[in-house]
């Protein structure tokens, strides 16, 4: 009789295992391609040259001739110290600036204060309409309506200046980047248990001690995600300078993200082992730091009183 | 006397009261002059896209003036100009509106659809089952999701060319069934809160794992589903450097409106009235979408930690 059950227990395990390996298969073979072929592909090109040989591009082993390249253009290149400051920039200002302004525009609208729910669609809207739409109506606006307002400009755009042009691009950057934010910290403050903050109104807490001792410690998992994500993106944010600029953005506001797809499309196949080169650099300091950051912010994260 | 009361009224009710502390006041003042700083671009963009090149000209009317006429030949020469001339094709091949929106349209659910169930399945087989494999996966997903793998661009376009995917609106389906994990952590979190009770009782009579996944599960989690396809397609529908890169011969929407406010290839719509005038055309048809749909679009989402 036990041997019995265990015997369908064990068919049964065997089916499930089945059924979960039949689910699985078309992701994995999908993730080895395209995660761990890309990756190894990726390395094998930043050790690669391409030559032109009758008409067709050939990939040929050529050492660290890319990684010289890559040291040369970070001594004495123009655009890539620029790229590094200003993703650096970009990044401090997206977590200081924009995921602050979300946490609060958030707490606004779980409080349900006037017009909240009007307020969460219009904060949300940028995120639906496509960037290119936004940058070009926000170019316009600054190039050509702000000359018209402010006189002290002398008649040149915000964009066209090259005192406030990163300005300008870091102000949009943020304006346009609330709408994901806002509907995750939103989510996760309305899935709080209302009990436990009507019970902090009980024992006299403040709207701030609220805030900061009972709804912040329960959506910091939330807030941590993104502070990751936002950590994994710097070396991939655009700040929409290709949007902007195609392929001319000045160098002195490009970012790490803009120069290496700019350079992929521009410079083409015979480019793709420099930017290999450039790719596994890259990762080898993201990663790390990433997963630091990850680890310090559990550390840090405000406790639950 | 009757709107006085009225007025009086609104400012008395809940969400005003909550609203009258230095919190919520200070809160409500960034809030209207954010939504000030939206709707005035917007509103000058549309009040523009009717004006004239030459009354646009800062040595006629300038920046701000209201259209006189109401120029709507702009958006005529929007649909003129819009279709681009594939040159890198033999023989060449010019792609209209039409075509360009059935691109769009393929590209944008097809993905969204792909890149969904993808997630789909995986979390649930992840969240349902306890394997050891099963928290293999879950641990590449978020390791994945964490460690970032920058500049991959050039050798996936390699491997899209290896494989034929490159330059087939089929192929950016096959490249798109990665596991997303933001998705997965959505469709993972649904999954798990959904008591086991139901799929035991379904067994009990009988029915098998497929069963209980599409008929009993799943359902479960179709408000997901649907806000994830939504949120996919819309993100698709707005996306231009995907499609100019991977698929160069299917230009979408977006794609032909990076060219057509590009400006080199047709100078005479160059002008802002006209380049607004493309913008407010590919804006405006999501706008209303995105009204329609906002409730679903809007519904509680939740992501939890990377655990």
């Amino acid at each position: 009789m036990q041997k019995n059950s265990v015997n369908a227990f064990q068919k049964k395990r065997m089916k499930d295992m089945i059924f979960c390996l039949c689910i699985i298969a078309v992701p994995a073979v999908q993730f080895c391609i395209f995660y761990v072929g890309v990756n190894f592909n990726s390395i094998l090109m930043a050790f690669q040259k391409v030559d032109i040989v009758n008409n067709r591009y050939v990939y040929k082993m050529a050492g660290l001739e890319n990684f010289e390249t890559m040291w040369f253009e970070l001594k004495h290149g123009f655009e890539l110290p620029y790229a590094i400051k200003n993703s650096f920039i970009a990044f401090i200002v997206t977590v200081g600036v924009g995921t602050t302004l979300a946490l609060f525009f958030s707490l606004y609208i779980f409080k349900g204060m006037a017009f909240s729910k009007t307020f969460r669609i219009i904060l949300f809207a940028p995120s639906m309409i496509s960037a290119i739409v936004t940058v070009k109506m926000y170019e316009g606006f600054v190039e050509t309506a702000f000359p018209a307002i402010f006189d002290s400009l002398d008649g040149s755009g915000l964009l066209s200046n090259l005192d406030t042009q990163f300005p300008t691009l870091l102000f949009f950057m943020v304006w346009v980047g609330f709408g994901t934010q806002i509907l995750m910290y939103s989510g996760a403050m309305n899935s709080i248990d209302t009990s436990i903050i009507e019970a902090a109104k009980l024992d006299g807490a403040n709207a701030l001690r609220e805030f900061v001792s009972i709804i912040l410690p329960l959506i910091y998992p939330t807030i941590t995600t993104f502070l990751v994500v936002n950590l994994a993106g710097f070396f991939t944010n655009q700040m929409h300078l290709f949007s902007f600029y195609a392929n001319g953005a000045d160098p002195t506001v490009s970012t790490i993200g803009y120069m290496l797809f700019k350079r992929t499309r521009k410079g083409g196949i015979m480019e793709y082992p420099l930017l290999a080169a450039y790719s596994i650099a890259f990762t080898l300091i993201a990663a790390p730091v990433t997963m630091l950051g990850r680890k310090f912010l559990e550390k840090v994260g405000p406790k639950l009183e | 006397m009757e709107k006085m009361k009225k007025f009086k009224g609104f400012f008395k009710s809940d969400s005003w009261k909550k609203t009258l502390t230095p919190f919520g006041i200070v809160s409500f003042l960034v809030l209207f002059l954010y939504t000030m700083s939206l709707f005035i671009p917007f509103g000058w963009a549309i009040i523009s896209s009717f004006r004239s090149k030459l009354s646009f000209s800062e040595y006629f009317d300038g920046a701000f003036a209201w259209p006189d006429p109401w120029i709507i030949d702009n958006y005529k020469d929007v649909l003129k100009y819009f279709p681009i001339t594939l040159t890198h094709v033999s023989p060449q091949r010019t792609i209209g509106l039409p075509e360009m929106i059935f691109n769009s349209f393929a590209y944008s659910l097809g993905s969204a659809f792909v890149a969904m169930a993808t997630a789909l399945l995986v979390a649930y087989v992840v969240a349902r089952f306890d394997f050891k494999f099963c928290g293999v996966i879950y641990f590449i997903i978020i390791i994945q999701m964490i460690i970032p793998i920058v500049g991959s661009l050039p050798s996936e376009l390699r491997m899209a060319r290896l494989f034929g995917l490159y330059d087939h609106i089929w192929g950016m389906y096959i490249m798109r069934a990665y596991v997303s994990g933001m998705y997965f952590l959505i469709f993972y979190g649904a999954f798990k809160l959904i008591p086991k009770d139901y799929a035991e009782a379904a067994q009990i009579d009988g029915a098998g794992n497929l069963t209980i996944m599409l008929r009993i599960m799943i359902p479960f989690v179709k408000g997901s589903i649907f806000t994830i396809i939504l949120l996919a397609f819309i993100g698709n529908w707005n996306d231009y450097q995907v499609p100019l890169m991977y698929m160069p011969s299917h230009p979408t929407f977006a794609f032909g409106l990076f060219v057509f406010t590009d400006g080199s290839t047709h100078p005479e719509v160059s002008d802002t009235p006209h380049q607004l005038a493309g913008c407010i055309t590919m804006a405006v048809p999501l706008l209303v979408l995105f009204l329609i749909f906002q409730k679903r679009l809007l519904g509680d989402i939740t992501v939890g930690g990377l655990k």
